[in-house]
C-alpha cells in the first residue's frame, strides 16, 4: 500500500523521472531512419511501460503516448499526499472529456476512443452526468457552467461558447479550491500565470478575428493577477501600447514582453511558446524542493510536455518537415 | 526513597536517550519513506538506500551511551542507587541536555539530507557516495553533542 507522504512520493518520482525524455533523446528519435525505427527507439527508453515494438504498428504512436500518459497520471494520483491540489493539474483532462461527451451527445454518436481516463473526476461519473444532463455530482463551478450550457443548447449550439464556458469553469474551480485551502504556493502562481497568458492570447485572437467585447468577455478566465477589465480595455488600445497595458501584477512584465514580441514579429505562436516556458519555469523553481508537491507536479506536467513533443516529432517525421520542440521538463 | 538529586540525574539520562532516540526514529523514518519510494520502482538500489537510511540511526545510540554512563555512575547496574544532592542531580540533568537536543535536531535533519541523498541515488546511482558524505556532515554535530555531554557527565563528582 503506498504511503501518502512527500518523502515516498518524491522517491518514486525521482526514480521514474530518470526515464523521462530529454531533448537529446528526442532528437535521436527524430533522426532514426523510419517511423518504425523511431518508435522502437522510443520504446527502448522505457516509454509506454512494457509495450514491445513488435506488437506496435508505427501508426499507433498515439496509443503509446496515451498509455504512458494515463499510467503517469494514475501513478501521480496514487502517491500524491495532496490530492486536492494535484487534481487541479488534471482538470484539463476533465475539460476535454466534458467537451467530447457533450459534442458526442449532440451528434448522437459514441466517442470512447477520444475520451481520456485519469482526470480529476471519474470518467464514468462524467459520462453519467452528460447523458442525464444532471451535474449535481460536479463541483459548484462546473455544475453552474454545465447547467448554463444545457439551457443555452435549447436555443442553439455554439461550440465555441460551450468550450469557453467549460474552460472558465475550470479556472473558477481552481480559484475556489485555492481560496478555500488558502494556498499561496507555486500552484497559485502557476494557474494565475496561465490565466493571464490565456487572457492576453484571447485579446489578440479577438482583435485578429474582429470579435466584439462581449465575445471576448466570454473567453476571459478568472484567477489571474491582471484585472479582467484591463483585457477588455485592450480591445481599444493601440497595438503598440498593448504590452505596456498588460504590465500589471507580478506576471505583467513577462506578459508585456511576450505581447511586445508578438507585435514586433507578428508571430502569434510567440505567446503560446512564452507561456509554456514561463509555466515550466514555475515548476522548475520548485523542482528541488524535495518535501513538497513541486517535484510531483513537475513530473506530471513534464510527462504532458513530453507527450506533446512526441506528437510533434512523429507528425514532423511523417510530414517530412522540421519541428520546434515545446518546453521540456527533463 | 530516592533524593531529588537522583531523580534529576535519572531525568538527564531519560532526556538524552529519549530525545536523541526520537530524532533518530524521525530521521530514519524520513529516509525510509524516501527509500521505499525509490526501491518500489528499482529494487536493485536497496543496498545503497539502506546505507543512507541507517545514517540517522546513530543519534539514538549516542543518546543511549550518555544515558548508560549516567545510570552506571548512579550505581543502578550493581543494584545500589546513590543518593545525589540536588546540585549533583541538576548538573547531571544539564549534562544530558546537549545530547538530547543535539541528537533530536541532528537526527531529523540528517534524515532529510539522507532522503535527498536517496533521491540523488535514484537519479544518479554512481553519485551515491556523495549523498552519503553530505548526510554524514550532519553527524558532526551529533558527535559534538555526544562529546560535550560525555565530558560534563564525567565532570560531576559523585
Amino acid at each position: 500500500m503506498p504511503q501518502a507522504s512527500y518523502e515516498y512520493a518524491v522517491g518514486r518520482i525521482s526514480q521514474l523521472s530518470t526515464k523521462m525524455l530529454d531533448a537529446t533523446k528526442l532528437r535521436r528519435i527524430y533522426e532514426a531512419g523510419s517511423v518504425q525505427e523511431s518508435l522502437a527507439l522510443l520504446l527502448e527508453t522505457g516509454y509506454g511501460g512494457n509495450l514491445s515494438p513488435e506488437h506496435i504498428a508505427s501508426e499507433e504512436i498515439d496509443y503509446v503516448i496515451r498509455e504512458q500518459l494515463q499510467t503517469s497520471r494514475k501513478m501521480v494520483w496514487e502517491v500524491t499526499p495532496a490530492p486536492e491540489l494535484t487534481s487541479l493539474f488534471l482538470l484539463e483532462v476533465d475539460g476535454h472529456n466534458l467537451k467530447t461527451l457533450l459534442k458526442a451527445r449532440l451528434l448522437g454518436v459514441e466517442a470512447p476512443d477520444v475520451l481520456i481516463d485519469g482526470g480529476s473526476f471519474p470518467l464514468d461519473q462524467l459520462k453519467e452526468c452528460v447523458a442525464s444532463s444532471n451535474y449535481d455530482l460536479l463541483p459548484d463551478a462546473y455544475r453552474t457552467a454545465m447547467n448554463r450550457i444545457e439551457a443555452e443548447l435549447a436555443r442553439g449550439i455554439d461550440p465555441l461558447k460551450f468550450s469557453a464556458e467549460i474552460d472558465k469553469a475550470m479556472f473558477r474551480h481552481i480559484k475556489n479550491v485555492l481560496d478555500k485551502k488558502n494556498d499561496h504556493s507555486f500552484v497559485r502562481d502557476y494557474f494565475s500565470l496561465q490565466a493571464d497568458f490565456q487572457n492576453a492570447r484571447s485579446v489578440i485572437r479577438a482583435r485578429l478575428l474582429n470579435w466584439d467585447v462581449d465575445k471576448l468577455r466570454l473567453m476571459l478566465l478568472e484567477g489571474g493577477e491582471i484585472d479582467l477589465n484591463v483585457f477588455l480595455e485592450g480591445m481599444d488600445t493601440p497595438m503598440e501600447q498593448l504590452g505596456a497595458k498588460f504590465n500589471r501584477g507580478k506576471n505583467g512584465k513577462l506578459i508585456s514582453q511576450s505581447v511586445e514580441e508578438y507585435v514586433t514579429t507578428g508571430n502569434a505562436s510567440v505567446l503560446k511558446r512564452k507561456m509554456e516556458t514561463a509555466l515550466m519555469n514555475v515548476l522548475r523553481s520548485v523542482k528541488w524542493d524535495m518535501f513538497s508537491l513541486g517535484p510531483i507536479i513537475g513530473y506530471l506536467m513534464g510527462r504532458e510536455a513530453e507527450a506533446k513533443a512526441l506528437r510533434i516529432i512523429f507528425g514532423a517525421k511523417r510530414g517530412g518537415f522540421e519541428y520546434e520542440l515545446p518546453e521540456l521538463y527533463a | 526513597m530516592i533524593t531529588l538529586g537522583t531523580a534529576l540525574a535519572f531525568a538527564g539520562a531519560a532526556v538524552a536517550a529519549g530525545f536523541a532516540g526520537v530524532g533518530s526514529a524521525m530521521g530514519v523514518g524520513i529516509a525510509g519513506q524516501a527509500g521505499a519510494g525509490v526501491v518500489s520502482e528499482d529494487p536493485e538500489k536497496f543496498g545503497n538506500v539502506l546505507v543512507l537510511q541507517a545514517l540517522p540511526g546513530t543519534q539514538g545510540i549516542y543518546g543511549l551511551l550518555i544515558a548508560f554512563i549516567i545510570v552506571l555512575n548512579l550505581g543502578v547496574i550493581d543494584g545500589s542507587v546513590k543518593d545525589l544532592t540536588t546540585d549533583q542531580g541538576i548538573a547531571l540533568f544539564f549534562a544530558g541536555l546537549p545530547m538530547a537536543i543535539g541528537g533530536l535536531m541532528s537526527g531529523i535533519y540528517q534524515g532529510k539530507v539522507a532522503a535527498s541523498g536517496i533521491y540523488l541515488c535514484a537519479k544518479r546511482p554512481e553519485e551515491t557516495g556523495k549523498g552519503i558524505i553530505l548526510a554524514a556532515m550532519v553527524e558532526t554535530y551529533a558527535v559534538l553533542s555526544l562529546l560535550i555531554s560525555f565530558i560534563m557527565v564525567n565532570g560531576v563528582k559523585l
